[in-house]
């Protein structure tokens, strides 16, 4: 159950980002999580729960929006998805091939109610003001860390229509669910 | 109603202090391991063969990582290595602040290698850097050959796989062929050991591969 240490670090960075914004309300918290790391998306919805009440994201949703891994071939350039246990080139046969998706681990964005109060110049100069008070604290890390989670977004949006609709009850059986329940039991 | 960018890696300052350890590390030209198995597969045995090959040739002190007790690291004191136990007070892994602390117990001017035993458990581990140079795996006979099909990241983060127990070959069904092939599906080039570390069995093999690397570690402090 590490995703309760996972959760805590995404409250603490939210807390900063709400701060920082002079939000007073959150909506939703969105995450992105590549299907190759640990963490199990049930397991990350209960620490939510259980971790929230009494922060400033109670009430407020968590989004995850699971990332598939995808890797690019060493050997002949090919980009191909694929499930945790194969990550040979399916074009050439490579087991040279390096990961490019799926291990991501990245809160993306908050959705907040900035009150009006704030002024308006005050409204104009928010996000050089955010991205200041996000780069401070994280010189050292920031541009690759900004550039890997850029390129990570791209991929990510380019999967959007698939991930982002609601899956139909059907989908939800038979697909996501199960495997859930598998690495569930893993656990 | 507006939305926010953030933007930022949720383990952030995990792996901030990982870097720094990492950094430190590099600067003593100390050889980091961070060792990552299920609870009795051996791998405070495996340590303790391991430093019986390597203890007249490299200063050698083990941190411990368990949820609680430091009967581990009494096992190794015994020894007369330096051994810091670190208690995750429940938590299932370690994480980088935790290897920070420690390492400020030790004189990391005399010495060549630490070993890190994470907590036993393999799959909250994987997902930290605590600013080791490689991860390992052990894996032992008992276990299951089928391991690496139900527990892929760990088998994919490890620099080496070490399959102890193998004097108990004969009372499983382990297949070690089909094991070795379910590890390099998800590894290619993995180096596999396969030890009894009770008897010793091997563990000269692995014994080599540790040295040349931290060998490789006082070579790049050098430049």
């Amino acid at each position: 159950m590490h995703e309760v240490g996972i959760i805590s670090g995404v409250l603490d960075a939210v807390d900063k980002s709400v701060a920082a914004n002079h939000a007073d309300k959150v909506y939703a918290v969105n995450l992105s999580v590549g299907e190759e790391t640990e963490v199990i998306k049930d397991c990350m919805d209960f620490a939510w729960e259980a971790l929230t009440p009494g922060t400033v994201c109670e009430g407020a949703e968590l989004h995850v929006n699971m990332i598939k891994p995808k890797s690019v071939c060493l050997a002949c350039g090919n980009e191909f998805e694929h499930d945790r246990f194969h990550n040979d080139c399916p074009k050439c046969g490579s087991y040279e091939t390096q990961l490019i998706a799926g291990h991501e681990l990245t809160i993306d964005s908050i959705d907040v109610d900035i009150p009006d109060d704030e002024s308006a110049e005050d409204s104009a100069e928010e996000p050089q003001e955010n991205s200041d008070a996000n780069a401070a604290p994280h010189t050292p890390d920031a541009s690759a860390a900004e550039a890997y989670t850029d390129a990570m977004n791209s991929y990510a949006d380019s999967l959007k229509s698939e991930y982002r609709q609601a899956p139909t009850e059907e989908e939800k059986r038979s697909g996501d669910h199960e495997m859930q329940n598998e690495k569930e039991s893993q656990k | 109603m507006e939305t926010v960018d953030i933007k930022q890696p949720v383990l952030q300052l995990n792996d901030k202090l990982a870097k720094e350890n990492r950094e430190n590390f590099a600067k003593h030209g100390v050889y980091v391991l961070n060792i990552l198995a299920s609870p009795g597969s051996g791998k405070t045995s495996t340590i303790m063969a391991t430093i019986d090959a390597l203890r007249d040739t490299y200063n050698i002190a083990v941190i411990e990582g368990d949820i609680a007790s430091n009967v581990d690291s009494e096992r190794i004191a015994k020894l007369g290595i330096p051994a810091v136990q670190v208690n995750t007070g429940g938590a299932c892994h370690l994480e980088s602040d935790m290897i920070k602390r420690a390492v400020d117990q030790l004189d990391l001017d005399n010495l060549d290698l630490i070993l890190l035993e994470n907590v036993g458990n393999l799959i909250c581990p994987v997902d930290f850097d605590l600013g080791e140079n490689a991860k390992v795996m052990i894996l032992s006979v008992p276990e299951g050959d089928d391991k690496p099909l139900k527990y892929p990241g760990v088998f994919q983060a490890s620099k080496a796989v070490i399959l102890n127990k193998i004097d108990t070959l004969p009372m499983f069904d382990f297949d070690q062929k089909a094991f070795e092939d379910h590890v390099h599906a998800l590894n290619h080039e993995v180096p596999v050991f396969p030890i009894s570390a009770t008897n010793g069995q091997g563990v000269d093999a692995w014994a080599d591969w540790l040295s040349k690397h931290i060998e490789d570690a006082h070579a790049q402090q050098g430049e």
